[in-house]
């Protein structure tokens, strides 16, 4: 396997060469600092983009272009990596080894940026169709989070740490947002959008790499070069007393949200002690201290979870359970996190969960897509790879464990109760 | 061993039957770090009445569910989940209708992996006490169903489509059927479907296949297994109406939802293997209502749907064609989908184009353990056999072979059920 970083002036190509797969997977990263108020705009541009092109009129049209270069797929989408906004494109393709037209790399390469450079527009307006077909879609996305409880609990848990921090922001703005939306002043935020993002192009795959390079420097015209110095981070700030709030909703089962600051972590304690500390609290599977709890020992629950968000700064933990038992669930879990504090664990647990975190990190060579995420977070972040994560796993001791635990702060309580029997 | 070349993929799968006639099938891929066990039983959730010799037995929805919750205390103090902790190993395991299967993840100490997969499952130690816990956590998985609405979705269109087939039912049984499974409907369960005769082991991924299967015999010999008492399952008939072809409800979803199913009795399908049923008929779905279809694309621009999608199921002697559309014209779709479905047509190019779509599919599915582990498994559940000719059945399809099934898709058994959301909810 090998990494090769080409610089082409505006943007990097990162390159990971391996035979290990039979498909290639391109990622084009575009990322800026999240503005609030472009969250539903920069969702709706990315879907109208990967929605079709002017050489590929309508989604039918793209679709037949995608089967005859043998299902290949490009799907555009936006995420948040705490404080900055990714807006992604995402092709994955069938390596050329099983194909036999000769041009069938070239044609691959080509599609993305046809996507991305020739929108379906006419005299600097989206294409009204594509456009209301997009919104339409969005509008539902953002109402169907209604339909998952879970979702619903943890977005109003996040109001209720910080309304205004970018860890509650939606991904897709309101609803309200994206009425007032117009094909015009999409293709105004489109006009925008390479001058005002940074771009990566990462590419995994059993590919001539040289030659997927100049292939990308042909079809992709960026000429704007911008500051790549953003910053990951939310500071979500740390509250003198929790806030617990709740609501009720027409759900049978109650879900409730614990929030908790980690703060001031050094970089081995965030990218390393931090998921040791994780898999023996709540996100070690049938073994860890809440699942032992709440679920083996209370028969509480089905799954309980704790989460690691690690550039929004904080833990969520998660449970869905009956009504009355909430209270209950809730002091175990803060005797869960204290024993955590206190030392309450085994040096044979903290070498058992760097022992499985490792087989974890060695799955990650077994699909292309964790394995180029490691290369992506690596230079976004400068986390580790992968050889030195495990190095560095094992020489965590139960002694930074507890270290890290006492830098645990709850912040927030949050119960979307079921309905009352 | 036998080796079985999988036509036109260039890859091979290892059979081996073991004396006390568990059935392993493997597959190697040396690219990789990682492997994948499954120890799959042929007893899943619709299994509820079964017959050994003149008894008949009949227990409570949701045991099979049960009994893979449980099987995973090998004593009073430890778990499975222990054991596989300290060798590094992530199992797991899982219940569908028609099997259940315990699987583990391992990238190192495979061997010892697989031992204790094989010691796990075939330790039958069940305590009153375990299935008194268990029952809190289980009705809670219940319940976390229940607020689903995409699993109510599902559910509530089954039961609209068949009478009496027990795909009706959750996997895990509701609450009231949970609070019913005691200790002996385990204990029957096990004894009757978990033995080496009705059970297979799939392993995919990086290792020796002669050394697995020589650790696959040992570890059996130490083992005692009475003789397979090859239980007869009991079905109710399900008889050829659909339950109501019309039904509306209220539930907790932001879009209305509409699910349009179509029951067909197999045996309109004469001289077809279910395989080939089963890829006719989606190649015939895709073409006329996927995404590169006029039908959708007219439905879409209109405003009329955001999404359609098609699933194609076979329930006990049943083809069923569902159709899943959310809409807020709910009588124009459903007038539109009857028409398009008494006009299905078909394009020699959009078939070409799509089996080429399907073979490129077909030999990517060859670089994920996961996928190749879980095809075996469906393969041996649903055929009874590896399919070795797949790509090859793909290619051989015509367009005379479509419309000839088109001729025997009839819609006298259509059963359509509406969801909307509930009056606190908009659309």
């Amino acid at each position: 396997m090998i990494y090769k970083m080409y610089k082409c002036n505006s943007f990097n190509v990162h390159t990971l060469k391996t035979n290990k797969f039979k498909t290639s997977h391109i990622e084009i990263i575009f990322r800026k600092q999240i503005i609030k108020e472009e969250l539903g705009s920069y969702a709706l541009l990315i879907d109208v983009l990967s929605e079709n092109s002017k050489a590929y009129p309508t989604r039918k049209d793209l679709i037949i272009k995608f089967e005859e270069l043998y299902k290949m797929s490009i799907y555009g989408t936006t995420s948040k990596t705490g404080n900055v906004l990714n807006s992604s494109f995402i092709v994955d393709f069938i390596n050329p080894e099983y194909i036999d037209d000769k041009n069938y790399l070239e044609e691959v390469i080509k599609l993305p940026f046809e996507l991305l450079q020739n929108p379906n527009a006419t005299n600097e307006e989206f294409d009204l169709k594509t456009f209301n077909i997009v919104k339409e879609r969005i509008k539902r996305e953002i109402k169907s989070i209604n339909d998952n409880s879970f979702k619903v609990c943890v977005k109003k848990a996040f109001e209720a740490m910080d309304k205004n921090s970018p860890t509650a922001y939606s991904l897709f703005g309101t609803i309200e947002e994206i009425d007032k939306i117009t094909p015009d002043s999409l293709y105004k935020l489109y006009k925008k959008f390479f001058k005002e993002n940074v771009c990566d192009i990462f590419v995994i795959g059993n590919l001539d790499m040289d030659e997927v390079v100049s292939l990308i420097k042909k079809n992709f015209k960026h000429r704007y070069i911008n500051n790549s110095n953003l910053v990951l981070k939310v500071d979500n700030k740390v509250k003198k007393k929790e806030t617990i709030k709740s609501d009720i909703s027409d759900n049978i089962q109650a879900n409730m949200v614990m929030i908790y600051n980690i703060k001031d972590l050094n970089p081995i304690e965030k990218n390393i002690t931090f998921s040791v500390f994780n898999y023996i609290f709540g996100n070690g599977g049938l073994t860890c201290k809440l699942y032992q709890r709440i679920r083996e020992e209370n028969s509480l629950c089905y799954s309980i979870n704790s989460m690691y968000l690690k550039y929004d700064e904080l833990l969520l933990v998660h449970v869905s359970l009956e009504n009355s038992n909430v209270k209950k669930a809730i002091t175990l879990i803060n005797k869960c996190l204290k024993e955590m504090v206190s030392g309450n664990f085994t040096e044979e647990e903290v070498k058992d969960a760097v022992a499985n975190l490792c087989i974890s990190l060695d799955l990650a060579y077994d699909n292309n897509v964790s394995l180029l995420n490691n290369y992506v977070f690596n230079y976004f972040d400068n986390m580790p790879l992968i050889d030195e994560r495990k190095d560095m796993l094992n020489k965590t001791t139960r002694e930074d464990v507890i270290n890290l635990a006492k830098k645990i702060k709850l912040n927030t309580v949050f119960t979307l109760k079921g309905k009352e029997e | 061993m036998k080796e079985i070349s999988l036509e036109g993929l260039n890859e091979k799968i290892y059979e081996y039957k073991t004396k006390c006639g568990l059935k392993v099938y493997m597959w190697v891929n040396e690219k990789v770090n990682s492997c994948l066990m499954s120890l799959s039983v042929k007893y899943g959730s619709i299994h509820t009445k079964f017959k050994v010799g003149k008894k008949v037995y009949e227990v409570p929805n949701g045991v099979a569910h049960f009994l893979e919750h449980i099987k995973f205390n090998m004593s009073d103090k430890v778990t499975a989940h222990d054991e596989f902790y300290k060798i590094g190993g992530d199992a797991n395991a899982f219940t569908t209708f028609k099997y259940t299967s315990y699987i583990v993840f391992a990238t190192s100490h495979k061997i010892d992996n697989l031992k204790l997969l094989l010691d796990f499952v075939y330790n039958p130690y069940f305590t009153k006490k375990m299935i008194t816990k268990e029952k809190g956590i289980i009705i809670e998985e219940a319940n976390m169903s229940n607020d689903d609405p995409y699993t109510k979705i599902f559910y509530d269109s089954l039961k609209n489509t068949l009478q009496k087939s027990n795909y009706r039912n959750l996997i895990t049984g509701e609450p009231e059927d949970i609070k019913q499974i005691e200790l002996e409907h385990i204990k029957a369960v096990y004894n009757t479907f978990y033995h080496p005769e009705n059970m297979f082991l799939t392993i995919t991924g990086n290792f020796n296949p002669y050394e697995m299967t020589q650790v696959v015999e040992e570890s059996l010999a130490k083992k005692e297994f009475a003789k397979y008492c090859e239980p007869i399952i009991i079905k109710e008939q399900e008889p050829k109406k659909i339950t109501e072809e019309y039904v509306e409800s209220t539930i907790n979803i932001a879009y209305p939802r509409i699910r349009y199913a179509v029951k067909i009795p197999l045996n309109k399908f004469k001289n077809i293997e279910l395989i080939d049923l089963k890829m006719m008929v989606s190649l015939i779905m895709n073409i006329n209502f996927g995404s590169t279809s006029d039908f959708k694309e007219e439905l879409i621009e209109k405003e009329l749907i955001n999404t359609m999608r098609y699933a194609i199921d076979i329930y006990d002697e049943y083809l069923v064609i569902t159709l899943s559309i959310n809409s807020n014209y709910k009588d124009e779709i459903i007038k539109r989908i009857g028409d398009k479905l008494a006009n299905l047509t078909i394009t020699e190019k959009d078939l070409k184009r799509k089996k080429n779509a399907d073979i490129a599919a077909l030999i990517l599915q060859y670089d994920d353990i996961e996928m190749v582990n879980m095809k075996i498994q469906d393969d041996i559940i649903n055929e009874g056999y590896i399919i070795t000719d797949l790509k090859e059945r793909i290619k051989n399809i015509e367009k005379v072979d479509l419309d000839k099934i088109i001729d025997c898709i009839n819609l006298d058994n259509i059963a359509i059920s509406v969801f909307l959301p509930k009056e606190n909810q908009e659309c």
